[in-house]
C-alpha cells in the first residue's frame, strides 16, 4: 500500500511539474540565489517532518570523508548506505523528499531519477527470492552539513544504480560525482514504455553515426570496455583522454554532443545546469569523444572527457541483454563534491 | 543432494545476474608514469561464478579464510603473470600494498582485490619512450581494462595507448620533456 502510494505520489508530482512548469519557470536572472533558497526551504521542510532520532540519522558533518564516498552502483545489501531509508519514512516524509528532489533537480533530472527508482521496483517484482533487496523503498537520503545559503552543504540521494552527490555552495549547485544507471533500461509502467536513459542512448548513436568515416576511425577505441573506468571508488583519478578531439566536430556534431552531455549536466536544476553546460562548451577545443563496441543503440560504451567533465556510459553484460543494463558516471576532475568552491 | 546444491547455485546466479559481476574476472589496471618510477594499481573483481576458482588460487591452505601471507603470496603470483616492458626491456614490479576482501564479499561477486605495485626505473632521458604490459593471469576467466592516468609529473607527456580487443596486451607511448 505504501509502495503504491509512493508511486502515485511520484507520478502525480511528475504531472504537476509538467503541467505547471514549476521546475523550469524561474527566470535565470532571478534564479541564482532564488533556486538555492528554494532548495534550502525544501530541505528544511523535510527536516521539519523528522523526529530527533531521524534528524540525527540523516545528518553528517560536511567533511565526513567516509560518508562522502559511501555510494555505489550495488544494491544496498551489498554496499552500505547511511542516512534515512525511504521505506522507513512516513508518507508525508517521503513526499517531502520528493519535493526536495523536485526542487534541486530539473524536470528532466527528476523524471530520470524517478524512472531509475521505478526500474528497481521492476527488479524487486522479478526477483521473488528477495536477495539482494531491490525496490523504490531501498533509496537513502542524507545531508552533509546544514542547509545554508552561505556555507557549503550536500544532499546525497541514492541506492542501487543511483548516486546523486549534490553540493550546494552559495548560488552554485554541483552534481559531480554522480552515478546514473538503470536495469531494466526499458519497462512498462501503467501501460506506458519508460526508458529512463533512453534519450542519451539514442543520441550517442546518432552522434557516432554523424561522424565522418575518418572521425569514426579515431573515435572508436577497438577494444572491449567491460565496465566504467572511473566508477565508484575512483574519486580524484583522471585518466588520459582518448578517441577523437571534438574540436574537429562540425556544427551539427557539436550540437549533438552538447545535447548528449546535457543528459547528465542537466539533471541538476536548470540554473546550475546552464552554468555547467556553458563551462563544458567553453572547453570543447580540449574535449574528447570515444566509442567502443557495436554501432547499435545501447550496445556501445562511450566516453566524453574534457577539462571539467568526464561522462562514461557502459552497457553491462550482466542480465543477458546489454541494452537493458546500463551504468554511467558523471564526474568533474576539477570539481567533484564541489571542491573548487568548498576547499578552504 | 547434488540436485539441491545445483538448485541453490542456479538461484544464486539468477539473483546475482540482477546485480553484479557473474562469470568473469574483471582485472582493471591503472598506470601512473613518472620519470623515475611507474606505479601500477590493480582492481581485481571475480564474478560469482568464478569466485570459487579465484579463491582456490588465493586460499592455498584451504582453511576458508585468506591470511595476510596468502594475500601477499597471491599479489606476488599475480605480478609474476604480468610481462611489463619499458623501452623493450623487462621491468619487475614490487608489491607495495595488498587488500583482499572478506570471503563472503568475494563469493557474492562484490569483493574487490586491490594490489598496488611500483617499478623503480633509472631516471628516464628526455625523448620518446614506451611501456608494454601483457596480462597472463587466469586468462580463461578474465576480462581486462587498462588505462594510463594523467601524469602528475609535469615532465611526462602521455601519448597513444594501444590495446588488443580484450585489453590483455597494452602499449603506452609517452615522452619525457626536455
Amino acid at each position: 500500500m505504501q509502495a503504491t502510494s509512493f508511486r502515485n505520489t511520484t507520478l502525480s508530482l511528475l504531472v504537476v511539474c509538467a503541467t505547471f512548469g514549476v521546475l523550469d519557470s524561474v527566470p535565470l536572472a532571478a534564479a541564482s540565489v532564488g533556486q538555492t533558497r528554494q532548495v534550502i526551504a525544501a530541505a528544511n521542510a523535510f527536516l521539519a517532518t523528522l523526529d530527533d532520532a531521524q534528524r540525527d540519522k540523516v545528518s553528517f558533518a560536511f567533511d565526513d570523508a567516509a560518508q562522502r564516498k559511501r555510494w555505489s552502483n550495488l544494491p544496498v545489501g551489498m554496499a552500505e548506505r547511511r542516512g534515512l531509508r525511504l521505506g522507513d519514512l512516513k508518507q508525508n516524509q517521503r513526499d517531502a523528499v520528493l519535493k526536495l528532489l523536485g526542487t534541486v533537480l530539473s524536470k528532466m533530472g527528476y523524471e530520470k531519477v524517478v524512472g531509475i527508482m521505478e526500474s528497481d521496483e521492476v527488479l524487486r517484482k522479478e526477483n521473488s527470492r528477495g536477495t539482494p533487496v531491490f525496490g523504490r523503498d531501498e533509496f537513502f537520503i542524507s545531508f552533509m552539513g546544514k542547509p545554508s545559503a552561505s556555507e557549503p552543504w550536500m544532499i546525497q540521494f541514492g541506492g542501487h544504480h543511483l548516486a546523486l552527490n549534490i553540493t550546494i555552495a552559495g548560488e552554485r549547485g554541483i552534481l559531480t560525482p554522480s552515478l546514473i544507471a538503470v536495469q531494466p533500461a526499458k519497462f512498462v509502467l501503467d501501460g506506458k514504455t519508460v526508458r529512463p536513459m533512453g534519450r542519451e542512448t539514442d543520441m550517442a548513436l546518432e552522434l557516432v553515426n554523424a561522424l565522418s568515416e575518418e572521425q569514426r576511425k579515431q573515435a572508436i577505441l577497438g577494444s572491449q570496455m567491460r565496465d566504467l573506468v572511473l566508477g565508484p571508488g575512483h574519486d580524484g583519478e583522471t585518466i588520459q583522454p582518448e578517441g577523437l578531439k571534438t574540436s574537429t566536430f562540425n556544427e551539427k556534431q557539436t550540437k549533438l554532443l552538447l545535447e548528449l552531455v546535457a543528459e547528465w549536466s542537466g539533471i541538476i536544476h536548470d540554473q546550475a545546469a546552464a552554468v555547467k553546460l556553458a563551462e563544458i562548451k567553453a572547453n570543447l577545443a580540449d574535449t574528447w569523444f570515444a566509442w567502443s563496441g557495436p554501432l547499435e543503440a545501447g550496445k556501445g560504451y562511450f566516453r566524453v572527457q574534457g577539462p571539467t567533465v568526464i561522462i562514461e556510459y557502459a552497457p553491462q553484460k550482466l542480465g543477458g541483454d546489454v541494452t537493458m543494463h546500463i551504468h554511467s558516471m558523471f564526474r568533474d576532475p576539477t570539481n567533484d563534491y564541489g571542491k573548487k568552491f568548498t576547499t578552504k | 543432494m547434488k540436485a539441491v546444491l545445483l538448485g541453490c547455485w542456479l538461484v544464486t546466479l539468477t539473483s546475482a545476474s540482477f546485480a553484479h559481476r557473474l562469470d568473469e574476472y574483471l582485472q582493471a589496471t591503472r598506470i601512473a608514469v613518472a620519470t623515475d618510477r611507474i606505479d601500477l594499481t590493480f582492481e581485481l573483481t571475480p564474478g560469482v561464478a568464478v569466485a570459487g576458482h579465484v579463491l582456490g588460487v588465493i586460499d592455498s591452505d584451504r582453511d576458508g579464510r585468506v591470511s595476510d601471507d596468502e594475500g601477499s603470496a597471491y599479489a606476488r603470483r599475480f605480478l609474476k603473470d604480468l610481462n611489463i616492458g619499458l623501452d623493450g626491456k623487462a621491468v619487475a614490479p614490487n608489491v607495495t600494498a595488498v587488500s583482499i576482501p572478506v570471503m563472503q564479499e568475494m563469493r557474492s561477486g562484490t569483493g574487490v582485490i586491490r594490489i598496488r605495485a611500483a617499478c623503480k626505473v633509472v631516471s628516464l632521458n628526455a625523448g620518446k619512450h614506451h611501456l608494454s604490459l601483457t596480462n597472463n593471469h587466469l586468462p580463461a576467466i578474465s576480462v581486462y581494462l587498462v588505462n594510463a592516468l594523467r601524469s602528475k609529473d609535469p615532465a611526462i607527456e602521455i601519448g597513444k595507448q594501444t590495446r588488443d580487443e580484450l585489453q590483455k596486451d597494452y602499449r603506452l607511448e609517452f615522452r619525457v620533456r626536455e
